[in-house]
């Protein structure tokens, strides 16, 4: 009884012509222990291919563990080393409730909404 | 399974007969047979192509049918436990070719292959025109077994010697926990430890800060399991415990002279917000910026308690919330007070307190307990964990051995995920003998 996670990518570019291009990963099924790498790969492949900004769709998650945090964190790292980060969207409240708990809140902006995660990457000047 | 010499050679026309031909006659299965038997097998050969993730053989299934690697690469797994990769000249299944059996294991097609394959029909109508070439069909296949059984046995000795390596760090890592009890008049220490693998990420300690007349309770849960979270686990406990007893080594120092020592900064004695607070950062910073690079993080539950009155200070980093289960059921949670430790260096802990009173337990506990599944999937769950420790209201040992029984009743016959700790810390109502 495997867990499952499918990962799509899609690119996109907020409405503000100065917005830098975001990548958008959106993950459904779970990301623990045994799907982590997948995540891991998919993000190690696209900032290897210039991709500096990620944006991490979680509302199709039904379960996130302390492994998928790891690869986050680990993925964030890749991103800091371009000048890049990663932001997160639409976790679920079970979602929501693990990020806090492991104070992940306090270092990943949180978005509800894809255009104002979007046009968060916007660089400060 | 086999390997062929002097492959791989990307052939343009693989179909051809020609080409069919060249590749058995490299094969060390056909070594021995003659032109005009590589020749009919070649003839009554299919060719099959399996687009890359497609499903060669399903284990269980019957089979009657040895498939040659021609081009590409496909995977033998049983599950997700990958056990061989197999590219042009390998061939397998080739046992059931001459006496039909379910297959052992899957194989599944890692990028486009083409394979060539001989049925159990197709071969033996070959041998009934030519019986003389069974001798060395036979001769190839005992070659090709020999071969296998000489790479089983290799792997299965490489398997006894890191079972034997695994054994060593696990006797090494029972080291890491506390072995003897703490006797502490009027207290007890429960705990409860099991590895989902031979070694764990998961554990618990605690030890007295004797200058301070402190007892320190730890629990903690480093991610992932095995090997990598296990190295984790001994530099966790290892510096936690060395920055909390650095003050006992500063006391004996200073000891002798005056009673008391003092900090340097404030002249004042360390307070065990001081301890906590500075052993936590310490931690945090040299996990997250030596090994940065590994993204590996623990949660901890720290506290320091005072025996004499029961009163404790503590930091939670990330830990599932301990619980104080009063004499009478009453449940107080110890939420977190920062992040985890090793993954973000600016963290910033607060130290909060708290106290045990007379028949209070402190029961704390790793995510092994919390997110154990049953068979159907389902979790045990917080609520769960509440339910079973507001019935309880019982001491140290009874707690622990009635949730850790609740649990794997719930869990069934479902496989253990996750290391399993619980820590239960009773202060005894003395009034009560």
């Amino acid at each position: 009884m495997g867990s499952t996670l499918n990962i799509s990518i899609s690119t996109h570019q907020g409405d503000d012509k100065l917005t830098e291009t975001v990548t958008v990963l959106s993950l459904k099924g779970e990301l623990d222990s045994s799907t982590y790498k997948d995540l891991q790969a998919k993000a190690e492949e696209i900032i290897s291919e210039d991709t500096k900004n990620i944006l991490i769709d979680m509302s199709g998650l039904n379960f996130i563990g302390s492994a998928g945090l790891r690869a986050i964190h680990t993925t964030s790292n890749s991103t800091k080393e371009k000048g890049g980060s990663v932001k997160l969207l639409k976790p679920s409240e079970a979602s929501q409730r693990v990020l806090k708990t492991l104070g992940f809140d306090q270092f990943f902006e949180v978005f509800q909404d894809l255009d104002k995660a979007i046009d968060s990457f916007k660089p400060v000047h | 399974m086999g390997k062929t010499t002097g492959y791989p050679e990307k052939n343009t026309d693989n179909y051809s007969i020609n080409n069919r031909i060249n590749y058995l006659q490299r094969t060390r299965f056909l070594q021995y047979a003659s032109d005009s038997l590589v020749h009919r097998l070649a003839e009554s050969m299919e060719i099959i192509e399996a687009p890359a993730g497609s499903h060669i053989v399903e284990k269980g299934d019957a089979g009657d049918t040895m498939y040659f690697v021609v081009d590409g690469s496909v995977r033998v797994h049983d599950d997700n436990v990958e056990l061989a990769n197999l590219g042009a000249g390998d061939m397998f299944g080739e046992i059931a070719a001459f006496s039909p059996q379910h297959r052992t294991a899957s194989i599944t097609a890692d990028s486009d292959s083409l394979l060539y394959t001989v049925n159990q029909e197709s071969l033996y109508n070959v041998l009934d025109e030519q019986p003389e070439a069974a001798r060395t069909i036979i001769q190839g296949l005992c070659d090709n077994e020999s071969q296998f059984v000489k790479d089983v046995i290799g792997r299965a000795v490489k398997v006894k010697v890191l079972e034997h390596e695994l054994e060593i760090g696990q006797r090494i890592q029972k080291g890491f926990l506390p072995s003897d009890a703490l006797e502490i008049e009027g207290w007890e220490i429960e705990s409860y430890f099991n590895a989902a693998r031979e070694v764990a990420g998961d554990f618990y300690d605690y030890f007295e800060i004797k200058s301070l007349g402190s007892v320190a309770i730890v629990i903690a849960d480093v991610c992932d399991k095995g090997v990598g979270a296990a190295l984790f686990m001994s530099l966790f406990r290892s510096l936690i415990r060395s920055s909390a007893l650095s003050f006992d080594i500063a006391y004996e120092k200073a000891g002798s002279a005056n009673k008391k020592y003092k900090t340097r900064s404030t002249d004042k004695p360390p307070t065990f917000d001081d301890i906590l607070s500075y052993s936590i950062r310490l931690v945090n910073h040299y996990v997250a910026t030596t090994h940065a690079k590994d993204s590996m993080f623990a949660t901890i539950f720290f506290a320091l308690l005072d025996p004499k009155t029961g009163e404790f200070s503590y930091v939670n980093a990330g830990h599932e919330a301990p619980c104080i289960i009063a004499a009478d059921g009453n449940i107080t949670r110890l939420p977190t007070t920062g992040p985890v430790v090793g993954l973000f260096d600016q963290a910033q802990y607060a130290v909060k307190s708290g106290r045990i009173a007379e028949g209070d337990v402190l029961l704390s506990f790793t995510d092994g307990i919390s997110e154990a599944k049953n068979s159907d999937g389902e979790e045990f769950g917080d609520e769960r964990v509440i339910a079973t420790l507001e019935s309880s209201r019982y001491g140290a040992k009874e707690t622990v051995s009635r949730l850790v029984s609740t649990v794997n009743e719930f869990a069934g016959s479902a496989k253990q995920f996750d290391d399993i700790t619980v820590l239960a810390v009773e202060r005894r109502n003395l009034n009560i003998s």
